[in-house]
């Protein structure tokens, strides 16, 4: 097989050569790599303390105002209701107290600015308010 | 059976760990199979890492730290990378972006009054000790960053991009999210503005 080299593109390639040796100059690697490894298992850990030490409050208001609106509710509709109406209006409950805590927390973090990009906080967010239900 | 070679596919063939293509590294590392197969992926493009982390930051002690965090980003982000653009141009998306995070850190740091000069005029000792590096004179090379940081962005890295790192239009218009159109006519005027730099003093040379 032949191969014949030639340039397909419409780059300059006298400016490429000129950048990559100028930038070369001040970018001198360092030696060895970085420990990225060790400082992401730090950075996962600070962001799990903060994310804790943030959200743990407005978690906590979260679910006591959502606790007295669906005792309220609750209790405007007990004498309504069966013993198993009862028990679906808690599982009511706790459905809208997870959303609520999950929107403060997210509100929360991103106002402290924790996160780097949307999917890594939907991504956190949703191990974090899983973990909680699972405690 | 004749096949063109483009001048970036002859270039890539001639750098090290040129044996196992991006794409496999980068399944080796999400199932385990192999331990060092981010060391390697990150080992082949550092250098053009650096490069462009210098477009941001200059020459300064801040490159270390802003690779170090570029790197956290992708080794933690590295399993979800689904290969819709090429490898390059996502780690260099995932630096610009810590770079610029980096850069905001630093502007309330202090309080947002100064401009940030990337290049300065003065040569960098380290060069003076590697003659492997002097394809272009120290002088020149501060010229070239001179003009550089004239550019401005996204100009300085479209322009980088392109012609240093031959990535294609269509993912540079991806990644900065602008028109192939606006593209071209970037690329274009900032060629404009770095050709007399360099004619002036390849001229003087001859």
């Amino acid at each position: 097989m032949e191969i014949v080299y030639a340039i397909a593109d419409d780059r300059d390639a006298e400016i490429g050569d000129a950048l990559r040796s100028a930038l070369d100059s001040r970018a001198t690697p360092v030696p060895g790599m970085p420990d990225f490894r060790g400082a992401y298992e730090e950075a996962g850990r600070r962001r799990r303390s903060r994310i804790l030490r943030v959200s743990v409050p407005a978690f906590a208001v979260a679910v006591a105002a959502t606790a007295t609106a669906a005792s309220l509710a609750v209790a405007a509709l007990l004498p309504l209701r069966s013993a198993t109406d009862a028990a679906s209006a808690g599982s009511d409950y706790s459905v809208a107290v997870s959303e609520l805590s999950a929107a403060s927390v997210q509100n929360a973090a991103w106002q402290d600015g924790l996160f780097f990009d949307e999917e890594e906080t939907g991504s956190a967010l949703g191990e974090f308010v899983s973990d909680l239900w699972n405690l | 059976m004749r096949r063109i070679r483009s001048r970036r596919e002859r270039l890539k063939s001639l750098t090290p760990f040129n044996e196992v293509p991006d794409g496999e590294l980068i399944e080796a590392f999400k199932t385990g199979a192999d331990k060092e197969a981010f060391e390697t992926l990150i080992l082949r493009h550092r250098p053009s890492l650096r490069r462009f982390l210098v477009l941001h930051l200059g020459g300064s002690e801040d490159l270390d730290e802003v690779e170090q965090e570029t790197l956290v980003r992708v080794f933690g982000s590295l399993g979800g990378f689904a290969g819709r653009s090429s490898f390059t141009t996502w780690l260099f998306t995932v630096s610009r972006r810590a770079a610029a995070d980096h850069a905001r850190r630093r502007k309330r740091d202090r309080n947002g009054t100064a401009r940030l000069v990337l290049f300065r005029p003065d040569s960098d000792p380290r060069e003076r000790d590697e003659p492997h590096r002097q394809f272009l004179d120290a002088e020149m090379k501060s010229e070239i960053l001179a003009a550089l940081d004239l550019l401005g962005e996204p100009d300085r890295s479209l322009l980088y991009l392109r012609d240093a790192e031959g990535e294609p239009l269509e993912a540079l218009a991806k990644a900065f999210g602008l028109p192939e159109g606006t593209v071209k006519s970037r690329l274009s005027r900032a060629r404009q503005k770095m050709r007399p730099v360099l004619r002036a003093r390849l001229g003087e040379a001859e």
